[in-house]
């Protein structure tokens, strides 16, 4: 199938559809597409960003290029009215009475139903997802609506607190609903870049149209959501926990339980089916490539293309030699990343305190402040309680021009990754790494398959949460600059050969391109 | 009655809008003018003025009435009180208005916390076959390894976080992150233990 059919012209010939991203949130994945938009400019876009809300919407931190076509918001929830109580449950009454007689049935009801029940086959969900025939009105107020939350409690969650059941029935569902109503953007092929609510409309929107869809995770959405809902405490504010007294022990009462299950089967359902329609599926290296697979992906479909860096932007190595830190100065360590706990940036300042009382030291720490305040203020009280304020700085956002000239030996201490820009900005810097043994970052450092591994290793790889291996790792390449300066080169040699821009840009542009691509998992009978 | 003195039922203000106050006006001032009317009488037709009167009183339970779809119970016993006692019931109306019990709904008696019922036989068994936390940690059961994991974030000896550290060093990345993760709680509730502790060693040291 052609990606671009000369004889219909659709109005942009890929749609990045995006969830919680560019243009509206900092990060690796916004940044990817950034450079995405812009290396390929023979190439339209369209951009169709998923937020929570309109009024939560924020101004875009990221500028599109003209060969962006498309843009378009959707949004998962709406901003109730100020109407007083009186007034909205008289609207509610009305529409309850306007459905009340309403026989049809809903596809995309009967789809949302099936989802949830174990052993129910799964074939055909994906068309009647598509089948567009549900409004929000009639999920909020129509009896049939109701009728499957009756349905899915009685399986499910039986004996557990109805309320909370039908509540977070609704949370769920409702931006479902919400999104499957809106009109499919005109493209040649649909990009998601997440399976989850994106994937869902990705997959949707490719039924519906007969156009193609890609997908590309750069993370494993359903695993990241499992493991938050493991976290979740909003999950414990149960109607049978407050009335049994219960003040926060370790296990779950029977509706938590039940509605941990819920969520988890339901973010794993929506994975399954975007791996099931989508022609190719992409990830960013091995590790995550087996993730995919045992969530479900066909490994036929599947394939590694990793991110790449620009290596123009990245003086060679002989040109900063008058840079670097003389052998009597401090060593200059650094820390790139958002401060957010996933980071574990407390891991970080620990090591530089045990590194600190060794040898003389200069640690800086860059990144974003504003996603998680409370966090960096734990930081901060952190340097200070540990006597490190004229050791450790806070230096905020810096471009990378800025940031590398000064460091002798990068840190990254994260509980959680995909492929870390940094590393590879690193590599491409001859900077030497010190990370945490965590997503593709072993693999970035010492090398994947057997030519990689000949190049030598870029660092050194350490345990999770371990400030003493962190900074007994930073103590050796401190004191070896010979060491420094060889796994320096190599993680330049890496880069150079495996992960630059180009080599990217050029692999997605023939996966756009191409007219060869495997056989889709057909087109909608809707 | 005198139950609810000794239980001494919680009430508590409850804020009034304008068209709260503007119907409670509204109903006084009817209420007024009928009490004037009937007892000491503009004109010699005093069946007349009796009627008037009449009619005036039942006009004054129309405001209070109206407030009944957003006020609910208390508007309408606020519009009972009004028809049922001239003149007073303005006032009875009122106070029903401007107050709010703690629970609308049932009668006015504090809740009886209910304690966790004594385990029953399956729940012994089940305590018996429970494993040993670092087994729950890496075992196969969501949910077991997720209590164990919150019970062993909660705990700050050596021992809980040996559990943890071999759990975030393990061969698991998805167990190996949420050990990660408790570990740093273990960690920030030891730091704002400590902050607390200087605190109060600060203020004993003050006196």
């Amino acid at each position: 199938m052609s990606l671009v059919d000369p004889a219909v012209d659709p109005a942009t010939d890929i749609c990045f559809v995006l969830e919680g991203t560019y243009p509206y949130v900092r990060g690796g994945v916004a940044t990817w597409v950034h450079r995405l938009l812009h290396g390929l400019p023979d190439i339209r876009f369209g951009v169709v960003h998923i937020g929570p809300e309109k009024s939560s919407r924020s101004r875009p931190y990221y500028t599109s290029p003209p060969n962006v076509t498309v843009r378009e918001d959707l949004f998962c929830r709406e901003k109730a009215p100020d109407d007083d109580d009186g007034s909205l449950r008289r609207m509610a009454r009305a529409q309850r009475h306007r459905l009340a007689g309403t026989r049809e049935h809903s596809r995309v009801l009967s789809a949302i139903r099936r989802l949830h029940l174990e052993g129910e086959d799964e074939a055909g969900l994906l068309d009647d997802f598509a089948a567009d025939d549900l409004t929000v009105e009639a999920f909020l107020h129509g009896p049939e609506a109701y009728h499957v939350v009756e349905e899915l409690y009685a399986s499910l969650a039986p004996g557990c607190s109805f309320i909370d059941f039908f509540w977070h029935f609704r949370a769920m569902h409702l931006p479902l609903v919400r999104l499957l109503s809106a009109t499919p953007v005109s493209a040649g092929a649909y990009h998601a870049v997440c399976t989850g609510y994106a994937g869902l409309l990705a997959a949707v929107w490719s039924r519906r149209t007969g156009s193609p869809m890609l997908l590309t995770e750069h993370g494993i959405y359903a695993r990241e959501r499992r493991l938050e809902l493991e976290r979740a405490s909003w999950l414990e504010r149960t109607r049978d926990r407050r009335h049994t007294g219960r003040s926060g022990g370790p296990f779950d009462t029977p509706t938590a339980s039940a509605l941990r299950r819920m969520w988890t089967r339901f973010f794993a359902v929506l994975a399954r089916l975007a791996y099931g329609q989508a022609s190719v599926i992409v990830s960013l290296s091995d590790a995550s490539r087996q993730r995919q697979i045992a969530d479900g992906a066909d490994p036929a479909r599947t394939r590694i293309i990793p991110n790449g860096i620009d290596l123009d932007l990245f003086p060679a190595p002989t040109e900063l030699e008058p840079k670097r830190a003389s052998a009597h100065g401090p060593i200059r360590v650094g820390f790139v990343g958002r401060l957010v706990p996933i980071k574990d940036v407390i891991t970080f300042v620990r090591a530089c305190f045990l590194v600190s009382s060794a040898i003389p030291l200069d640690a800086s720490i860059y990144g974003p402040t504003n996603e998680d305040p409370a966090y960096v203020r734990r930081c901060r009280r952190l340097v200070a309680h540990l006597g490190l304020e004229r050791v450790v700085s806070f230096r905020g956002s810096a471009p990378a021009s800025q940031i590398y000239p000064g460091v002798d030996i990068l840190v990254l201490t994260s509980l959680s990754e995909g492929q870390p820009l940094v590393v590879l900005e690193a590599g491409a810097a001859a900077i030497p790494v010190v990370v945490s043994d965590v997503g593709a970052c072993r693999e970035l450092v010492e090398g994947g398959d057997e030519p990689d591994r000949a190049l030598g290793p870029a660092g050194i790889v350490t345990r999770l949460a371990a400030p003493e291996e962190t900074a007994a790792a930073i103590l050796r390449l401190a004191r070896d600059p010979a060491l420094r300066e060889a796994m320096g080169e190599s993680g330049r040699r890496r880069v150079s050969a495996r992960y630059r821009e180009s080599g990217t840009l050029a692999a997605y542009h023939n996966l756009y391109r191409s007219t060869a691509w495997p056989e889709s998992a057909g087109v909608s009978n809707t | 009655m005198i139950a609810m003195l000794l239980v001494r039922p919680r009430i508590s203000r409850s804020g009034c809008s304008g068209r709260v106050v503007g119907a409670l006006v509204l109903a006084g001032a009817l209420e007024a003018v009928a009490a004037c009317l009937g007892a000491h009488g503009l004109s010699r037709n005093a069946t007349l003025e009796l009627a008037s009167a009449a009619v005036l009183h039942a006009l004054a339970a129309l405001p209070v009435a109206a407030l009944a779809r957003r006020m609910g119970s208390r508007a309408r016993f606020g519009m009972l009180a009004v028809l049922a006692i001239p003149c007073l019931g303005v006032g009875i109306a009122a106070a029903s208005c401007a107050t709010h019990g703690r629970d609308a709904s049932g009668p006015m008696r504090r809740r009886p916390h209910r304690a966790a019922p004594w385990p029953v036989a399956e729940a012994w068994r089940r305590l018996g076959r429970a494993p040993a936390l670092g087994d729950a940690l890496v075992g196969e059961d969501p949910e077991l390894r997720r209590a164990a994991l919150l019970t062993l974030s909660r705990r700050q000896d050596p021992a809980a976080i040996a559990l943890l550290r071999r759990a975030a060093w393990g061969p698991d990345p998805e167990l190996a992150l949420s050990a990660g993760i408790a570990l740093d709680e273990v960690g920030e509730r030891a730091e704002r233990q400590e902050r607390e502790s200087q605190v109060a060693e600060r203020r004993h040291v003050a006196r």
